[in-house]
Parts: C-alpha cells; sequence; structure tokens
C-alpha cells in the first residue's frame, strides 16, 4: 500500500490509491464525489462558455462520462478534480468550435442598454464570448467563480504566471470592449 | 488601470440552477456503457459466461436432442436449475457481505471507504438487471452480466475482509 501513488480528492476520499481508482465502478464513486463537491462551479463555467443550461448540463455529462472513461490514463499529475475541470473546458471549447463551423442565420448585434444590471451582465457575457479561448477560461475561472490562480494554472497546465497574466489581458480586452 | 467594475460584474456572472437528475443520469450512462463494454471486451465476463455454460451443460445436455430452430436458447428446466444456482450464490455472497458489514458500516480507512461506495453502486446495478431479467428472464446474456456482477460483489468482499 505504501507503494501506492496516491491522488488529493476532496471530502473524504482523499489519498486513494491509484489502483482503487482504475477500479469502473469505484471510479465512478470517486468522480461522484468530484461532482458533489464543484458541481456548482462546474455547471456555472459551462453555462457561462455554451450560453445556455441545457448545453451546460450536457457538457458536465459528457465531460464526466469522458472522465470516467478516461480513469486509466490519468497519471496523477494533478489533483482528480482539476482534471474533471480540464476535460470540462476543453469539451465547451470543442462545442464552441463545433457551433462555429455551423452555418448560423445573420443576426443583427444587440443593442446594448447599459443601464439595467441586467443589460451590463449580457454585454460582459458577449465581451467575453468574444475573448480567445485561454484569456476567455481563465477569466471565467478566475473573476467569475474565484479559484485560485494555483489551480487554474494546474486546470489549464500552465503556470500561475501565465495564469496571471492571461487574467490581465482578459481584463483589459474587456475594458476596452465595454468601455467602463 | 481600475478593473473593479469589471470584476464586480463578473461576479454577478456566477449561474446556478437546480440539476437533482444530472448525476444520475451521468451514472446510468457510466453503467451502460460499462455494461456494454463487458459484454464486448472484458474477460472477466467471458470466464463468467464459461462457467455458466459448463453448470448448464448437464442441463443442456438432458434437453431433446432437436430444438426447433426458434426455440429459446434456455429452456424453461434449464432456466429453472440457473435460478436455483443463483439463488444460492446470492445467499454464500449475502453471507460474506454479513461477515463484512461490521468493516462496512465503520469503514476506519479511505479505501475501506471507497470498497463500500462500491458495493453500494454493485448492489444498484444488480437490482437494476434484476428489474430487466423480470421482464426478460430468457435472456441469456442478462443472466451472464449477472454472474458478472455478483463476481465483482464477491471480489470486492473478500478485498474488505482480508483488508487490515
Amino acid at each position: 500500500m505504501s507503494e501506492s501513488r496516491e491522488c488529493r480528492l476532496p471530502g473524504e476520499l482523499l489519498a486513494l490509491p491509484i489502483e482503487i481508482l482504475n477500479d469502473a465502478t469505484t471510479g465512478l464513486a470517486v468522480l461522484e464525489a468530484v461532482f458533489r463537491d464543484h458541481a456548482p462551479k462546474m455547471k456555472s463555467i459551462a453555462f457561462n462558455l455554451l450560453g445556455n443550461e441545457h448545453d451546460a448540463e450536457d457538457a458536465i455529462q459528457e465531460a464526466f462520462l469522458k472522465a470516467h472513461r478516461g480513469l486509466d490514463a490519468f497519471g496523477n499529475r494533478s489533483g482528480l478534480h482539476t482534471w474533471v475541470y480540464r476535460v470540462l473546458i476543453n469539451t465547451c471549447l470543442d462545442e464552441g468550435r463545433r457551433r462555429q463551423r455551423l452555418p448560423v442565420a445573420t443576426v443583427e448585434a444587440p443593442v446594448v442598454s447599459r443601464e439595467s444590471p441586467a443589460d451590463q451582465r449580457a454585454a460582459l457575457r458577449q465581451a467575453i464570448s468574444q475573448l480567445e479561448n485561454r484569456q476567455r477560461a481563465v477569466f471565467l475561472m478566475s473573476a467569475v467563480e474565484g479559484l485560485p490562480h494555483a489551480e487554474i494554472a494546474s486546470i489549464l497546465e500552465i503556470t500561475e504566471t501565465n495564469s496571471r497574466t492571461l487574467l490581465l489581458e482578459a481584463r483589459r480586452n474587456l475594458q476596452a470592449r465595454l468601455r467602463v | 488601470m481600475n478593473f473593479d467594475p469589471i470584476d464586480d460584474l463578473a461576479k454577478q456572472l456566477h449561474h446556478d440552477w437546480e440539476t437533482p437528475e444530472l448525476w444520475t443520469s451521468i451514472e446510468r450512462a457510466a453503467q451502460a456503457r460499462r455494461r456494454r463494454r463487458a459484454w464486448l471486451f472484458a474477460a472477466p465476463v467471458l470466464a463468467a459466461a464459461a462457467g455458466l455454460a459448463i453448470f448448464l451443460s448437464p442441463v443442456l445436455r438432458r434437453a431433446p436432442a432437436t430444438l426447433p430452430a426458434n426455440s429459446p436458447l434456455l429452456t424453461e428446466q434449464a432456466m429453472a436449475e440457473a435460478s436455483a444456482a443463483e439463488a444460492a450464490y446470492r445467499k454464500s455472497i449475502d453471507r460474506l457481505a454479513q461477515l463484512a458489514s461490521d468493516k462496512l458500516s465503520n469503514p476506519a480507512t479511505p479505501l475501506l471507504r471507497a470498497y463500500s461506495q462500491k458495493l453500494t453502486v454493485l448492489d444498484a446495478a444488480i437490482a437494476e438487471l434484476n428489474r430487466e431479467i423480470e421482464h426478460n428472464g430468457f435472456n441469456a446474456h442478462l443472466h451472464v452480466q449477472m454472474s458478472a456482477l455478483y463476481r465483482d460483489k464477491q471480489q470486492t468482499l473478500e478485498k474488505v475482509l482480508h483488508n487490515d
């Protein structure tokens, strides 16, 4: 047992040996703990990347199924939950790219009034959707969900400094677009 | 540069909503995929199938030599014997579960907690499969899956009992 590789998990499932994670049924129980602890933030990130609750739920389901399938390949490079975040963000970005390839009807850009908070939020969402993918992911995880840079760095496999730089660039771009 | 207005607004973008069924549907999809994979690829299932075939061979040998082409794989008599064997197997696993119950009700380590959760999931899968078998008792594939689940449960209980 002492030679087993261990991974960090939330809640009571700390320090499980990797052999247990690789067992399909136990892996599901372990992923349930990740879901229990992180679903609110994961759902919100998916919602803000995809724009509606239905697609966000589909992305969450797909991400957890991919994670379940990939537990064998999970090499304990980071905590399990940061890995699931990464799978989720990649799933959402893939879906975004798939949508861009679909022919879309031309719609007029909405006229955004800055008077009500709801309009301001809509304007910010629209501006965020125009950011480059990594800036968007870092901004949503840091400024919206409050994840620490160390965790974001682990999720995106970048350095903490990179994470901070991407957040700064995202804020600058958003400020320029919104003129706030 | 002052980013406070953007940061204040960003915090309001957190969006939460109730999704009481989301984990259940993830779990069902994962279990369905696992069962499909188990049937197609997993060696333990093939071993269980071989075991079942060996177990049923005396009954099948007693069956009429010429069965109609559209006859179900398992005859009523074979089904009755298979059900009796399953019931006996279940009883022995229940005895094993009884022996492990102390450890499982108060799991002392994360490993035992994980085994306990695995057994809960296995019991749920067994219950679900039982419901399917009630509607389609002649489907030998379902019985093979059931054997595999019981084998998994037996092995897990043995690991619990040997875990100190």
